[in-house]
C-alpha cells in the first residue's frame, strides 16, 4: 500500500514537471495563439526537432520521436508528439518547397511549433493515459529536413575525418552558425546504408575526403537518446545538391499545379445582386515560379476552390468559381507563412466557403484541370467534420 | 459609342424648311410674290445650294402649298421666325415691318391651301387596330382572352414616334390575314366551346416539416393550366430581404415561353408568412413558382441546395463550403429570399359578366336559321361597331347555308359565319368616310369608335353604340354625357397605360441593355419598375386630375421597393408602387428625371446626352432637331493615357464645326441639364470613366438655351421648362391628338390644337381638361 502510494506520488511529481516542459513554457508567453486569419508574429514558434515517425499526408498531421530523451523517460515511455501543419505552415525537403509526403518516414527534421489557433485546441487531442507528455505547441509553422534547415541559415559542414571501419564521421560546422539545432563539431554513425551522392550518382564511403564541404541527412541511431544520429543521405559537392533539390522543387512545383495555391480570404464584399469581390492573401513558401506564372496570367482571371485548414479541397475542378483580378498587391517582408502576396477578385458568383479567415486554393488559369485521388476529396460533410481533429494511429 | 440623333418627324420638317426656301425663290416667291429679296437677304446665306445649316436648303422649295409636306416645311419657316430663332441673332436682322410682312405671306399661303389638302384627301380613312386593340376588343365582344402577345398569335405593330396606332403605318399583308384566321378561330373556340372546359384546383406543397427554398433563379411549385383564361393562384411564403434591403420577386413562370408572365415583390418575416393571391390571365402551359430577384445562381456545377430538405435559414447556417453562399459573415441572407409553404391554384375561372357578352350570339335552337339570322346581326354590329347593312348579313347567311349544304353541322356553319365576321376587313379596320360623298367630319358611328378606341383601346359598349344609334352622339350633351362616363370606367386604365408608354417612348427603355459589368444591379424587374414609375405617374396625374406641369416637375413621384432601392431612398413599408413625396435633395420630380426616361436615350454603357437632347426637344418641345450630317465621327472613349474626360467634354471637341455647332447649341444643353444621372438614371456628381487617367471629372449640368437662359442643373433647367408651360401644352396636345385620331398632325390642325390648348390653359392646363376639350374639340370629329 506504502510503495503503492510512493509511485503514484512520484507519478504526480513527474507530470507536474513533464506537463509544463522548460522550453514550452517560455515560448507560451511569446506564442498568444492565433485567431483565423492572423499570421503569425516574426520570430515566433517553439523549436522542436526530432524523427518523422508518423505522417497522414492527406490531412498534412504527423507524429515526431523528439530528440534525445525528453523528461520522463519520454524516449522510452512516452508518445511521439502529434501535429497539424498550420495551413500557412512551410515544409522544406532537400533544400526545396515540400509535402509531408515527400520526407522520407525515419528523417529528422526541425520545426517550429505554435499553439493552436483559437478555436482549434482539439485538433491534436491529447493522448489517453499520455496526457503529461502532452506538449501544447503542436501546430507546425515550418518542418525543415537538416539539408534545407542548415543550408537556409548558412551553416555549412566540413568533413573532418572518416572512420570506414567504426562507422563514424566528423562533421565541423562553416560559415553562419545555426541558433537552433547543431552548431558545433559533432560525430555521427556512417555506414554502407547511408546514401552519398556525388554528381548525380550514388558513391561509397571511401570517396567522402576530409575538407570536402557536405550537406546530410539525419535518422536514428543506437544513440538517440544521447542525441546521437546517423547520417541517412550525404551531399558531397554542389552538383549532387543542386541536383536533389532540383527534382524536388519540380515534384513540388507538379504538386501544387494540381491542387492549386493555397490562401486565405481577407475580406469580402457581398453582391445582393449575386457575386461579390474577394481578396485573398496567397501563403508562403512555394516555389517563386509558381506566384511568377500567377501574375503573368492574371488577366485571365484564377479560379478559386473552397478548402480547409487541411488544405483539402472537395472537388476543386468543378467547385471552383472564376474570379476577375481587379488588384494584385505585393508587400515586401511578408509575416512568417504568408508570401506577402495579396489579390482582389471579382466573382459573378460566391461560395459558402469564402468567408473571412477560411482557406481557399487559387489555380492560374493556364494550369490543367487534374482531379484528386478519392481520399483526398472531402465528399461528405462527415468527411469534413471528420478531419476537424486527428485520428490517432 | 456616341452617335447622332436619329431623324424625327420635326426634323423632316426643319429639314424640308430649308428645302422649301430653296425651291420657293426659284419657282414661287421669286416670280409671283416678291418675297424673295426677304429670304435672300436673311436666309440664304445658311440656306442655299452651297450651304446648308441644320441639313435645311431653302433655296429650292417648291412653292405648291397644296402639298402637304411643302405646307409643313413653310409652317415650320414661320414657327421659327416667330419664336425669334431665325434669323440668329448674330445675323441681319430684317425689320418689324419685313418680318410682318413675310410672316402674313407665309400664313396667308399656309391657309389657302389647306383646302386644296384636305380636298386631296381620300374619302375613306382605314386603321388596322393595333396589336393591343385587338385583344381587348375580342375580350370586350367575346368575355375571351387571347393573349397577342404569344409567339405567333399577332404581329408586333410599327412604331412612328412611339405610337403603335397610327393607321399610315398599319398596313396588311398576307401574314396578317392567316393570323387573323388562327386568331378568329381560336377565340371564337374558347368563347363558345364544344364542352366547357372544368375549371381545375390544386395544390402543391413540400414534404410535411419541410418549406420549399427559392433562392434567386430556383423554380418549385410546378402546376399546369389546362386551357388559357382567368387563374387565380395562392402562395403562401416569407420573403426575406436582402442585407441591402432588396426584396425578392415572386414570379409565375411559364416552362414554354421560358419567361415570368406576372410577379410582385414580396415582404413577410420567416414565422409569419403571407398569403399572396395573384389573379391574372394565363396562357395555357407548365408553371412554376420562382424567385425572380437578380443573383442567378445556377452555373451548374456549383452543389445545389434545392436537393436539401429546408427547415429554416438558421439550419441553412452551415452549408457545404462549395456550395452557394446565401448568408453574409453576420448570418444575414445576401439574396433576397422566398420559403414557400404550398401553392393553390384554380382554374380557368368563368366570369358572369364574361359569359355575359356572349348572349344572344349564338343560336340556341339547332337549325333555326331565323334566329341565326338575328345572332350574326347581333354579333356583327358590336364587332364591326355598326348596323351591318343587309348586303353584309345576306352573305354571312350564305356563309352558313355553303357550309351546311358541304355538310357541316349547323352549329358548325354558323361558326364559320362568325370566323367571316371576324376576319372581315369591317372588324380589323377602323373605317371612317364614304366612298360615295367626301365628309369633313365623321359620323355618329365613326365617333363611338373613335371614343372608345382613344379612351378604352376597344369596341364601343352598348351604351355608346345606343348614342350613336340614336344619332345625337355629336350633340355636346350628349357627347359630354358619354365622355364624362367614359373616363370614369375602368377600361380607360387602357388609355392611361398605353398612352404613356407610346407618347414618352418607353418601348426604348432597356433596348440596349446595359452593361452587366458597369451595371451589375440592372436587372429584369428593375426595367419592368422603371416604365411602371413613368406609366403609374401619368396614371397619378390623370386620377387626381393635375395640371401637366407636373409632368415637367412635380413634388412627389410614383415608387416601388425595386425603385426606392434603385434612387437610394429609404425601404418602403410595402413593396407595390405608391405615391413618395420627395425632397430637394432626392433630384427627382416629373417626368425628366425618372430613371426609366433617363435610360432610354443611354446605349448601355453610357448615357448619350445628345440623344437626350433630342427626346426633350421632341417630347417636351415637339420639335424634333435635324438629323446629323453622313458619317459623322462617333465619339471613341478617352485613349489610356490621356485624361479622363465626361462626354460632354468629348462632345464639346466634337462639335466645334461651325455646321454641326450650330444643331449642338440647340440639342446639346437639354441633354446636358441631366448629365448628373449616369446611364441607368442613378444620381451622381461625377462620371465614372473606365478608360483615360486621373481621378473621374466632375460632372457639369450647367448649360445655355438658344434663347440665353441660363441654368446649372436640372432642377433649375426644369424651373425654365415650367415658364414654357404653354409650349409644352401645345405640344402634348398635339401627341394626344396624334394618338387619338391615329395620325400625324400637320399644320392644318395646328389651329385647333392651338384651341385645344388655350381653352385647357384656363383650367390650368389639369389632365383631364385637355383630353375633354380633345374630345369637344372639332379637331376630335375632323376626317
Amino acid at each position: 500500500m506504502i510503495l503503492r502510494l510512493l509511485s503514484v506520488l512520484v507519478l504526480l511529481a513527474s507530470t507536474l514537471i513533464l506537463t509544463v516542459p522548460s522550453f514550452v513554457s517560455a515560448q507560451e508567453k511569446k506564442d498568444p495563439s492565433l485567431k483565423a486569419g492572423e499570421f503569425p508574429p516574426s520570430g515566433s514558434g517553439t523549436y522542436i526537432a526530432g524523427e518523422l515517425v508518423f505522417i497522414d499526408p492527406v490531412n498534412r498531421r504527423g507524429g515526431i520521436r523528439l530528440d534525445g530523451n525528453p523528461p520522463g523517460d519520454r524516449y522510452q515511455s512516452g508518445p511521439l508528439h502529434y501535429f497539424a501543419m498550420l495551413p500557412f505552415g512551410m515544409i522544406w525537403y532537400n533544400g526545396a518547397p515540400a509535402e509531408l509526403r515527400d520526407i522520407p518516414l525515419g528523417t529528422h527534421i526541425h520545426g517550429y511549433f505554435l499553439l493552436p489557433p483559437l478555436g482549434e485546441e482539439k485538433t491534436i487531442p491529447p493522448i489517453p493515459n499520455m496526457e503529461k507528455y502532452h506538449v501544447k505547441h503542436n501546430h507546425a509553422l515550418s518542418l525543415e529536413d537538416d539539408f534545407s534547415f542548415y543550408q537556409s541559415r548558412g551553416q555549412k559542414w566540413k568533413v573532418v575525418s572518416v572512420d570506414q571501419i567504426k562507422g563514424k564521421i566528423n562533421l565541423t560546422p562553416e560559415g553562419k552558425s545555426a541558433k537552433d539545432g547543431i552548431n558545433k563539431p559533432y560525430t555521427f554513425d556512417i555506414d554502407q546504408v547511408s546514401k552519398i551522392w556525388q554528381s548525380r550518382k550514388l558513391v561509397d564511403l571511401k570517396d567522402i575526403s576530409e575538407g570536402t564541404m557536405v550537406n546530410f541527412n539525419l535518422a536514428w541511431a543506437q544513440g538517440w537518446r544521447d542525441n546521437e544520429f546517423s547520417i541517412s543521405e550525404i551531399w558531397l559537392d554542389e552538383e549532387s545538391r543542386a541536383f536533389a533539390t532540383e527534382l524536388q522543387r519540380k515534384k513540388h512545383v507538379r504538386y501544387q499545379k494540381q491542387r492549386w495555391l493555397p490562401a486565405w480570404v481577407d475580406h469580402v464584399e457581398n453582391f445582393d445582386y449575386g457575386g461579390g469581390i474577394v481578396t485573398l492573401t496567397l501563403f508562403g513558401g512555394m516555389d517563386k515560379s509558381l506566384y511568377d506564372e500567377l501574375k503573368a496570367t492574371q488577366e485571365k482571371g484564377f479560379g478559386v476552390a473552397a478548402s480547409d485548414k487541411t488544405l483539402r479541397t472537395w472537388f476543386h475542378r468543378a467547385d471552383k468559381k472564376i474570379g476577375q483580378v481587379l488588384d494584385w498587391k505585393e508587400t515586401a517582408n511578408p509575416p512568417a507563412g504568408s508570401s506577402g502576396i495579396q489579390v482582389r477578385l471579382k466573382f459573378a458568383e460566391l461560395l459558402d466557403g469564402y468567408r473571412p479567415g477560411r482557406i481557399v486554393r487559387v489555380k492560374c488559369h493556364d494550369w490543367i484541370f487534374v482531379t484528386m485521388p478519392p481520399e483526398e476529396r472531402f465528399k461528405s460533410m462527415d468527411e469534413f467534420k471528420q478531419s476537424a481533429i486527428m485520428g490517432l494511429p | 459609342m456616341q452617335s447622332h440623333p436619329i431623324t424625327r418627324r420635326k426634323s423632316l420638317k426643319f429639314a424640308m424648311f430649308i428645302n422649301v426656301l430653296a425651291g420657293f425663290l426659284t419657282t414661287g416667291v421669286n416670280a409671283q410674290e416678291d418675297m424673295a429679296p426677304f429670304f435672300k437677304s436673311y436666309c440664304l446665306r445658311c440656306h442655299d445650294a452651297n450651304k446648308q445649316k441644320g441639313e435645311f436648303r431653302l433655296d429650292n422649295l417648291s412653292t405648291d402649298f397644296s402639298d402637304i409636306s411643302i405646307a409643313q416645311r413653310w409652317s415650320e419657316i414661320l414657327f421659327r421666325i416667330n419664336s425669334g430663332e431665325m434669323p440668329p441673332k448674330k445675323e441681319p436682322q430684317p425689320k418689324t415691318e419685313e418680318l410682318g410682312k413675310a410672316v402674313d405671306w407665309l400664313s396667308t399661303k399656309i391657309k389657302q391651301g389647306e383646302a386644296t389638302r384636305i380636298a386631296k384627301r381620300g374619302p375613306v380613312s382605314h386603321y388596322r387596330l393595333s396589336r393591343d386593340e385587338y385583344g381587348y376588343s375580342i375580350y370586350d365582344l367575346l368575355g375571351v382572352y387571347y393573349d397577342v402577345n404569344l409567339p405567333g398569335a399577332l404581329n408586333e405593330d410599327p412604331r412612328w414616334h412611339g405610337f403603335n396606332r397610327i393607321g399610315s403605318m398599319l398596313s396588311l399583308s398576307p401574314s396578317h390575314v392567316d393570323r387573323y384566321f388562327k386568331a378568329a378561330e381560336t377565340v371564337l373556340e374558347r368563347g363558345f366551346p364544344f364542352k366547357e372546359p372544368a375549371s381545375t384546383k390544386g395544390r402543391n406543397q413540400p414534404n410535411a416539416g419541410n418549406r420549399w427554398l427559392l433562392f434567386p433563379g430556383v423554380h418549385r411549385g410546378n402546376f399546369r393550366a389546362g386551357a388559357p383564361g382567368l387563374y387565380r393562384i395562392r402562395v403562401q411564403v416569407s420573403a426575406l430581404p436582402s442585407f441591402k434591403g432588396r426584396l425578392p420577386h415572386l414570379s409565375l413562370w411559364h416552362q414554354g415561353l421560358k419567361k415570368s408572365i406576372i410577379g410582385q415583390d414580396v415582404i413577410a418575416a420567416e414565422d409569419k408568412p403571407a398569403i399572396v393571391e395573384i389573379e391574372a390571365f394565363l396562357p395555357e402551359g407548365g408553371f412554376d413558382l420562382t424567385n425572380e430577384a437578380p443573383g442567378m445562381l445556377s452555373d451548374g456545377h456549383t452543389l445545389s441546395l434545392t436537393d436539401v430538405p429546408f427547415v429554416s435559414t438558421k439550419e441553412m447556417q452551415t452549408v457545404r463550403p462549395q456550395s452557394y453562399k446565401l448568408f453574409d459573415e453576420q448570418g444575414r441572407s445576401i439574396f433576397p429570399l422566398l420559403i414557400v409553404d404550398w401553392v393553390e391554384w384554380e382554374g380557368p375561372i368563368s366570369l358572369d359578366a364574361d359569359r355575359k357578352k356572349r348572349e344572344g350570339m349564338i343560336p340556341a335552337k339547332e337549325g333555326d336559321l331565323a334566329e341565326a339570322q338575328k345572332c350574326i346581326t347581333l354579333f356583327a354590329s358590336k364587332a364591326w361597331r355598326r348596323p351591318p347593312k343587309d348586303q353584309e348579313i345576306k352573305r354571312l347567311m350564305k356563309v352558313i347555308s355553303d357550309e351546311m349544304a358541304a355538310g357541316e353541322k349547323f352549329r358548325s356553319a354558323y361558326m364559320a359565319a362568325m370566323v367571316a365576321v371576324l376576319t372581315s376587313k369591317n372588324f380589323y379596320y377602323i373605317e371612317e368616310g364614304s366612298p360615295l360623298q367626301k365628309l369633313a367630319k365623321v359620323n355618329d358611328w365613326e365617333l363611338a369608335s373613335r371614343l372608345s378606341y382613344f379612351l378604352w383601346g376597344s369596341i364601343p359598349d352598348d351604351l355608346l353604340l345606343d348614342a350613336a344609334r340614336a344619332g345625337n352622339l355629336r350633340q355636346p350633351e350628349v357627347l359630354k354625357t358619354q365622355v364624362v362616363r367614359m373616363l370614369s370606367d375602368q377600361k380607360v386604365k387602357r388609355f392611361t397605360e398605353a398612352f404613356p408608354q407610346q407618347w414618352l417612348q418607353l418601348h426604348k427603355v432597356g433596348m440596349f441593355p446595359p452593361d452587366s459589368e458597369l451595371y451589375p444591379d440592372y436587372d429584369k424587374w428593375l426595367e419592368k419598375s422603371l416604365i411602371m414609375e413613368s406609366v403609374a405617374f401619368f396614371n397619378e396625374v390623370f386620377d387626381k386630375n393635375l395640371s401637366l406641369r407636373e409632368f415637367i416637375h412635380s413634388d412627389w413621384t410614383m415608387m416601388n421597393s425595386r425603385l426606392a432601392l434603385h434612387y437610394q431612398m429609404p425601404p418602403l413599408k410595402s413593396p407595390e408602387m405608391q405615391r413618395i413625396a420627395l425632397k430637394p435633395e432626392d433630384h427627382r420630380g416629373g417626368l425628366l428625371t425618372q430613371a426609366g426616361i433617363l435610360m432610354l436615350t443611354s446605349d448601355g454603357s453610357r448615357h448619350r446626352p445628345v440623344h437626350r437632347g433630342v427626346w426633350v426637344s421632341e417630347t417636351i418641345f415637339g420639335k424634333t432637331p435635324p438629323p446629323p450630317p453622313p458619317n459623322v465621327e462617333p465619339l471613341e472613349p478617352t485613349p489610356l493615357n490621356k485624361p479622363k474626360a465626361t462626354v460632354r467634354m468629348q462632345l464639346q471637341a466634337h462639335t466645334t464645326h461651325s455646321l454641326c455647332a450650330s444643331c449642338h447649341q440647340r440639342i446639346d444643353p437639354l441633354g446636358f441639364a441631366f448629365d448628373n444621372f449616369d446611364a441607368i438614371g442613378r444620381w451622381r456628381t461625377e462620371e465614372n470613366m473606365k478608360s483615360g487617367q486621373g481621378a473621374n471629372p466632375p460632372v457639369n449640368a450647367s448649360g445655355t438655351l438658344i434663347d440665353g437662359r441660363t441654368f446649372n442643373d436640372s432642377l433649375e433647367f426644369k424651373q425654365l421648362l415650367l415658364q414654357d408651360l404653354d409650349r409644352f401644352a401645345l405640344a402634348f396636345v398635339e401627341q394626344l391628338s396624334t394618338f387619338a385620331l391615329r395620325r400625324a398632325m400637320t399644320v392644318d390642325d395646328m389651329d385647333q390644337i392651338k384651341s385645344i390648348a388655350l381653352s385647357s390653359k384656363k383650367d390650368d392646363y389639369k389632365l383631364k381638361a385637355v383630353i375633354e376639350n380633345l374630345l369637344y374639340s372639332e379637331l376630335f370629329q375632323k376626317r
